[in-house]
């Protein structure tokens, strides 16, 4: 384009109506010399004329009501203080039921979640698995050795053997991933003392020593 | 566009009379809700802007210069309204291929209730602040002052804006065979 940027500006002056008497006149013997000038102009004044044609739209009907409803909230809150304010900026109506239903779900969620991910111990301590059968009261006469000197958890129990009268039942309540290979050594001149100890790296690593304990 | 009484309204809805507020939601309401519709192109989203416009403006009464036009506080509060809106929806800036997937014939250019569909296609392939003076000088017969005002930049900006704005539309819609 070579028309003169002067030219360009004088034409939307024209067509934004702050174009002076002297400025039309000058813009006029453009138009009427300049083929350019008058393609230019001409483009312009149509862009201007279809811009005017398209007619304003209707606002919604609801428009003011609304926003004269949300007026009248502001300005009650504001009259209250600042927990109604508070209470303003909660939703109303069915959709703050639906945010204390999702409160609550995600809440028990959570609960339930950090219970499982502490392994019990967010509503009390750990309950390990042993003591499910710990619960039980150990028969009459029995002892029990706990193997945590050996560094295994659970127990050995000793008692008084229940079908045949005599004799002794040796019972094992470990908690364990891998196996565990104990030693039990018997020794009846010793009143009947059993070594305990758990294989580790090959060599036994003492748990204690367990008798019978009298009977009651 | 201004007309005496908007002061006198503003200071009754300051002294708390809702009638008040309630004559300039009434006289404003059209031309606030077309110059948002023409910013954004979504009539509900518009709708929603144009409340949120009157709500901050009522919010922010107090702040209300009388010696500036009351019309052109309440048009910066609901452009900018629009402005932040499409920064949001990542629409400040044109979508290349927008306006050429709507393209035209010359035939339904001729028809009225096409064109505004057609024009709105161009719009909003500009630029947003393009769009601003484009639509206060053209669909809300802003003066180049008041425009200024509205916009927040110099007169000299507002005539150059809208010199590259309409050179912009005006490519737009003679590829859309809309203008010839």
């Amino acid at each position: 384009m070579s028309i003169h940027p002067d030219l360009i500006e004088l034409m939307h002056a024209d067509i934004d109506g702050v174009a002076g008497e002297a400025e039309q006149l000058r813009l006029r013997e453009a138009i009427a010399r300049d083929p350019e000038v008058r393609d230019e102009y001409r483009r312009l004044r149509g862009l201007s004329d279809l811009l005017a044609r398209v007619g304003p739209e209707k606002p919604a009907d609801d428009l003011v009501p609304n926003v004269l409803r949300r007026v009248r909230a502001q300005r009650a809150a504001m009259k209250a203080g600042f927990f109604p304010r508070m209470l303003e900026a909660w939703p109303g109506g069915r959709v703050a039921i639906r945010y204390a239903y999702a409160v609550a779900a995600g809440a028990l969620i959570g609960v339930v979640a950090v219970h499982v991910a502490t392994g019990g111990r967010l509503l009390g301590p750990a309950v390990p698995d042993r003591d499910a059968s710990a619960t039980l009261l150990p028969k009459p006469g029995a002892s029990r050795l706990d193997l945590a000197p050996a560094g295994v958890s659970g127990y050995v129990t000793l008692g008084p053997a229940a079908k045949t009268g005599s004799g002794a039942d040796f019972g094992l309540d470990v908690t364990a991933d891998a196996p565990v290979e104990l030693v039990v050594r018997y020794t009846p001149a010793d009143g009947g003392k059993v070594d305990v100890s758990v294989v580790k790296d090959g060599a036994p690593v003492p748990a204690g020593s367990i008798r019978m304990s009298p009977p009651r | 566009m201004s007309e005496p009484g908007d002061n006198q309204l503003v200071r009754e809805c300051l002294d708390g009379d809702e009638r008040a507020f309630e004559a300039i939601l009434l006289k404003y309401q059209g031309p606030v809700f077309n110059a948002v519709l023409r910013m954004v192109r979504d009539r509900d989203e518009a709708g929603d802007l144009t409340q949120n416009a009157f709500l901050k403006a009522y919010q922010r009464l107090s702040s209300f210069d009388p010696e500036q036009k009351f019309f052109s506080w309440l048009y910066r509060i609901a452009i900018n309204e629009s402005i932040n809106y499409l920064k949001r929806r990542g629409r400040l800036e044109p979508l290349d291929g927008d306006w050429a997937a709507s393209s035209a014939s010359p035939e339904t250019a001729l028809l009225d209730a096409d064109l505004s569909a057609h024009v709105q296609d161009a719009l909003m392939s500009i630029s947003s602040d393009y769009r601003a003076v484009l639509v206060l000088r053209h669909f809300e017969d802003c003066s180049y002052d008041e425009i200024s005002q509205i916009v927040g930049v110099s007169e000299k900006t507002v005539k150059s804006r809208l010199f590259t704005a309409r050179r912009l539309l005006k490519e737009r819609l003679l590829a859309m065979g809309i203008l010839r």
